[in-house]
């Protein structure tokens, strides 16, 4: 092998014969590997994940959720030691907002009970929306600079499956299931460039959609607006329950700008998500719902 | 158990515990350390050092067990990774036993060439498929060639700890 070297090194020819005849066989089962991995992928993926990334996944789940509560802990103790004050401030100022929010519930109180007092006078059926969730705590976000999306300790042994939308606490919209483990699913996120849902703003159906540049600014693109319809700034953005993937009235986001596309034809709007995508900690996976209305 | 073969399986070991670090570091730290949005990446500047210390068949192997972790940590369902960084460290490991001299500068050149490719078929598909702004996309690739290309010094320093420590014999 030494002699190999030393020979190409000093110019002189080595044959292909002779190479191959050394490395050949080496060469030929990395390949070999590879194609079977590939191959292997490719044929048994379908709506789970690739064999491959799918057991690296499940032996690491363990792992990552260890140094996960590592990094809570370091980050609790860091945030006791040197942000002491500004959490003060901020549990004073959340005991004020409670105290709003129950005022506002009692008034929310009455307006359910006259609603239904109305529709029965009125006749009008009931609107029903029942949802069966999973709870599911956010383990890690990919590293990728290409697409957005992070991991849940939730999985197929759940009830989670690929296409289950994805809440926050507060009902909002956060992304969509793309890959499901035993006890784990990664989740594309709602500024992800692949991530499209049926969406309504006031009276308007279009399309809320990730766009890689908006994506890196943590926004999306409502497309596919008719230019007869003038979408607000400020507007709230709901599912609009198109495709059946999506509940209807989920709360997607606030438009932050409205613009028309070069063709003229049709307008688009920028979507401030609603969720705080940067600090999510914990999610609910939709399994199941019904919906009449 | 002979001389040589204790020796392998220190080396196996320590490549093994390295890649697991450099896995953690890049899928649990770094993701979260973003300069500009952008995360750097380790494992594959990682496949170069070992091709630069080692021959074809370790950078190979370790290419291999180094793609899969990365497309692990991108959360991706396709194995890029999986294959393009063994042929990587084939390819890389072949030029440096043959041709290139062997050291940091050379290191630092297949590094460049190897972020640049990445990046390349990373971009492919956003640049046939959808209708991305190009100068949005090559930023992104610069930037991020750019953070990986500052981790890779402590990368090939650690890797030369973990491996064989000069030219080979």
């Amino acid at each position: 092998m030494q002699a190999v070297r030393n020979a190409i090194r000093s110019g002189s020819k080595i044959t292909v014969k002779e190479f191959l005849k050394r490395r050949g066989l080496l060469i030929m089962l990395i390949v070999l590997l590879l194609c079977i991995i590939t191959i292997g992928s490719l044929y048994i993926s379908g709506n789970r994940s690739s064999f491959i990334t799918g057991a690296v996944n499940t032996a690491m789940h363990p792992v990552k959720n260890g140094i996960k509560s590592g990094v809570d802990l370091l980050e609790s103790l860091y945030g006791y030691i040197y942000e002491y004050d500004t959490l003060k401030d901020e549990n004073e100022r959340l005991h004020e907002e409670n105290a709003t929010l129950k005022a506002e519930e009692d008034s929310a109180a009455q307006a359910i009970s006259e609603n239904e007092e109305l529709r029965k006078m009125l006749g009008l059926s009931e609107k029903i929306r029942e949802m069966t969730k999973v709870d599911a705590t956010v383990t890690e976000w990919s590293s990728s600079n290409w697409a957005n999306a992070f991991s849940i300790s939730r999985g197929e042994a759940d009830g989670v499956e690929v296409g289950d939308p994805v809440i926050n606490s507060s009902g909002e919209v956060v992304g969509q299931v793309l890959e499901v483990g035993g006890s784990w699913s990664i989740v594309r996120s709602l500024v992800d460039t692949s991530m499209s849902i049926g969406a309504s703003a006031g009276d308007t159906s279009a399309l809320a959609s990730g766009d890689f540049e908006l994506m890196q600014e943590g926004l999306l693109k409502l497309v596919n607006v008719p230019s007869t319809a003038r979408p607000v700034i400020g507007e709230t953005v709901h599912t609009s329950g198109a495709g059946e993937v999506f509940p209807p009235e989920l709360v997607i986001g606030t438009i932050v700008s409205v613009d028309k596309t070069n063709s003229g034809l049709t307008n688009f709007a920028v979507i401030q998500p609603a969720a705080d995508l940067g600090n999510l900690s914990m999610v609910f996976v939709i399994t199941e719902y019904e919906y009449t209305g | 158990m002979s001389g040589s073969s204790k020796k392998t399986l220190i080396k196996v070991i320590k490549y093994t515990v390295m890649l697991l670090v450099l896995f953690v570091l890049q899928s649990m730290v770094f993701s979260r350390l973003r300069i500009m949005g952008i995360a750097p990446l380790i494992l594959p500047v990682a496949v170069v050092a070992v091709a630069l210390l080692e021959d074809a068949t370790w950078s190979g192997a370790f290419g291999i067990a180094a793609g899969v972790f990365c497309d692990v940590s991108y959360s991706e369902s396709m194995v890029f990774f999986t294959v393009l960084l063994p042929i990587m460290g084939i390819a890389l490991g072949l030029l440096s036993e043959y041709f290139l001299t062997r050291g940091l500068l050379s290191y630092l050149l297949c590094c460049v060439l190897s972020l640049a490719a990445i990046a390349f078929f990373q971009m492919f598909a956003f640049l046939v498929f959808q209708d991305v702004n190009p100068q949005a996309l090559l930023k992104t690739a610069l930037l991020q060639s750019l953070y990986s290309l500052i981790l890779a010094v402590p990368v090939y320093y650690f890797a030369k700890f973990a491996g064989r420590k000069g030219p080979v014999q």
